[in-house]
């Protein structure tokens, strides 16, 4: 405020106003930037925010919280609410909710499991470990996730009864059935190459990339981003819409395929634990070299599995009809009617995506777990919900992007992870992540109310 | 009414209730705190000691890490106060140290599992021992172990007799399994409830011994024993019918169990 001119300090009023028209002509040549690079501005903020999480464990843990272990630890622990979390922006972005999901993954989670280590081996008298088990069970689990997740969407589009209603029904529902397999049993060992799905280990066998896949699939991500940014360039000329400047496209791609090659070199700089190494060398015949062995862990499945379903979310939502149309009905329900949208399709089938997507995470917490377990996903609605929100989406409909979400759900579980390096009970943690919360979307909405 | 109760303390208004309108109520396996109620459970106190034994039996120095249950449970207090009467000279000598102690949020397993892989990256792996507060939990925290190549390695124990947490006492992956006879309080609980219809006064109820509370209540209650399952003894729970041999010896090597043959 020293820089305030006197004569102006007079009027009343005109020392909040000259600071507001300060700050915004101060960031104006930023606004620009973001403008031309066409990226959320809560995106940023988020990103902003990861860092400085992120740094500030690192101080207080000692430098414990930037290794390799314990990021490679983070993705994994994050990977299970990120993938639910992109089929929940859909689900809030077309105005509905669903409180459902982490029932859901524990009634899906559970079916898996029996199917697994109960049906077929002891049922059906075909034996444990089968080559084909891992594969069946997760058809088995996606199809009856869409189909368990589309009765709930078609309950709400068809019969029009609210969605926080049918999913609180749902909530209640398919966590009382879990208990209708085998009176509440945990359903242990599983499968051991479904087991992979969780990132886990078995013997020598890590769920895990290894170190030249993981390379190999950073490749392909970096190419298919690429591809993807001149098609979308291409179709923009083509029907007249403005394009950013080549700069920022260069930037924008450059930011987005180092982000992925970071993830892949982080993994990479992951070894396997000592006593995996040692077993793993006694077995292949590797004599250990003075020093330990060095051998990379690699991106891990959970996080494959969480890339993949982005993409195909993140395609399905910007590219194709489905999404448009979920975000036109997001915006305005009755315009996107009468232009002609299946809005009751369209809103059920947001619902099946999302059951699909419950059952995926269920694979990968089960696998992980190697057990299935009556609580299983309990609360995760919560969970979900919050790193949707936290990523952007709006409760009002309309806005929300998947990637937010993942960033949202990373966030979080920085948050909780960090604090169990630190010793921090888990009633002061559900204290700082409900603040983080409510503080993330009440700034978000200061300062959208301010640009506008 | 038996009752088993999430939150001893919540039910609290509920229990008064039924007791005014001549209502007896069972507390049961988990406490109320209502100096009228009658309290059954296996004595979850001693609970945490026979795991710590067992633990410390198998590693009787080094860092520890404590992974406790839902924190508006007593039992979880319960359990741990048993365990310090084990470790707690060790851990006031200095020969015990305590690297990490977590409460976790219903009991639930997947967050055992991520505490353990924190607790481990804190300490770069090195834990000697766990005390698992319950056998979900315990498999989540060999999950954790598993991951890092310490599973076996590593004693861990834990409670219920669960099935899946037997066969890795079998395997040699969980160190103990407090086995709580779901069968033994059941009918316990019956015949409690039975007595009780003749007599509302807890305290003439056959067996019961008077009980002080956390919350400075003193209640009637009923304190049953629970057995220690090691590899050891896996033959009780063999005898008892309580798991078939095949759920129990899944995966086990030939040779390496007795009862597994």
């Amino acid at each position: 405020m020293g820089a305030t001119v006197p004569g102006e300090a007079s009027a009343e009023g005109a020392p909040a106003r000259s600071f507001l028209t300060t700050i915004s002509s101060a960031l104006a040549p930023v606004t620009g930037v973001v403008r031309s690079l066409e990226i959320d501005t809560r995106m940023l903020g988020m990103i902003g925010a990861l860092i400085v999480i992120w740094v500030s464990f690192n101080i207080v843990s000692g430098g414990t919280f930037l290794t390799a272990r314990n990021l490679w630890n983070l993705s994994v622990q994050s990977a299970s609410i990120a993938i639910m979390a992109t089929g929940m922006v859909l689900v809030i972005v077309s105005r509905n909710i669903d409180l459902s999901v982490g029932s859901m993954l524990g009634f899906l989670g559970y079916t898996m499991a029996m199917f697994q280590a109960v049906w077929i081996p002891q049922s059906l008298g075909l034996g444990f470990e089968q080559p084909f088990t891992w594969v069946l069970t997760l058809v088995i689990g996606i199809a009856l996730g869409a189909a368990i997740g589309g009765l709930q969407g078609f309950i709400v589009a068809y019969g029009g009864v609210p969605s926080f209603i049918v999913t609180l029904g749902g909530l209640l529902v398919w966590r009382g059935l879990i208990f209708r397999y085998a009176q509440g049993q945990t359903i242990a060992p599983l499968d051991t190459t479904f087991q992979m799905l969780g990132g886990g280990t078995v013997g020598t066998r890590v769920g895990a990339l290894g170190e030249w896949p993981s390379w190999t699939l950073g490749v392909v991500m970096c190419v298919a981003i690429v591809y993807v940014m001149i098609s979308s360039r291409r179709r923009r000329r083509r029907y007249a819409f403005p394009v950013r400047a080549i700069w920022a496209e260069l930037l924008v791609g450059a930011v987005t395929c180092g982000a992925v090659l970071g993830i892949v070199l982080v993994a990479n700089s992951y070894p396997l634990p000592v006593n995996v190494a040692i077993q793993y060398a006694e077995e292949h015949g590797i004599a250990i070299p003075p020093g330990g062995l060095f051998i990379p862990t690699g991106v891990a499945f959970p996080v494959v599995i969480m890339l993949i379903v982005t993409l195909v979310v993140t395609f399905l939502a910007t590219r194709r009809r489905f999404g448009r149309y979920v975000y036109a009905i997001g915006g305005n329900p009755d315009a996107a009617a009468l232009a002609g949208i299946n809005v009751r399709r369209t809103i059920m089938l947001t619902f099946a995506l999302m059951g699909s997507l419950a059952a995926v995470s269920a694979a990968v917490q089960t696998a992980r777990l190697n057990a299935a377990v009556t609580n299983l996903g309990v609360q995760n609605e919560l969970d979900v919900i919050s790193a949707a929100v936290i990523g952007g989406t709006s409760f009002s409909g309309g806005i929300g992007t998947v990637p937010g979400a993942i960033l949202g759900a990373v966030v979080m579980q920085s948050l909780r992870s960090g604090m169990v390096l630190l010793l921090v009970d888990s009633p002061t943690q559900d204290i700082v992540v409900g603040i983080v919360l409510v503080a993330a979307v009440g700034l978000d909405a200061v300062v959208r109310r301010r640009v506008n | 009414m038996i009752i088993l109760a999430q939150d001893g303390t919540a039910i609290k208004p509920a229990v008064a209730k039924a007791i005014q309108n001549g209502v007896p109520v069972i507390a049961y396996d988990r406490l109320i705190e209502d100096p009228k109620a009658l309290y059954i459970t296996f004595d979850n106190v001693l609970v945490g000691k026979l795991e710590a034994q067992a633990v410390f039996k198998a590693k009787g120095t080094g860092n520890f890490a404590i992974i406790k249950g839902n924190k508006a449970d007593a039992n979880a207090d319960f359990l741990r106060s048993g365990m310090d009467q084990v470790i707690g000279d060790a851990v006031k000598s200095g020969a015990i140290k305590i690297v990490g102690e977590t409460y976790t949020d219903n009991w639930d397993p997947a967050k055992a599992q991520t505490n353990m892989e924190q607790i481990l990256t804190a300490n770069q792996n090195k834990v000697d021992a766990v005390l698992s507060e319950n056998d979900g939990m315990a498999g989540g925290v060999i999950a954790a172990l598993t991951a890092q190549g310490l599973a076996g390695k590593v004693p861990v124990s834990g409670q219920d007799g669960d099935k899946a947490a037997l066969n890795r006492v079998a395997l040699g992956t969980q160190t103990v399994d407090v086995w709580k006879d779901a069968r033994l309080l059941g009918k316990t609980a019956g015949e409690a409830a039975m007595q009780l219809c003749n007599n509302s006064d807890p305290s003439k109820v056959k067996g019961t011994a008077a009980f002080k509370t956390p919350g400075g209540n003193s209640l009637s209650s009923i304190l049953l024993t629970p057995n220690p399952i090691t590899k050891d003894n896996l033959k009780d729970v063999l005898d008892a019918g309580w798991i078939t041999k095949a759920d129990l010896c899944q995966g086990v090597a030939a040779g390496k169990v007795s009862v597994c043959g």
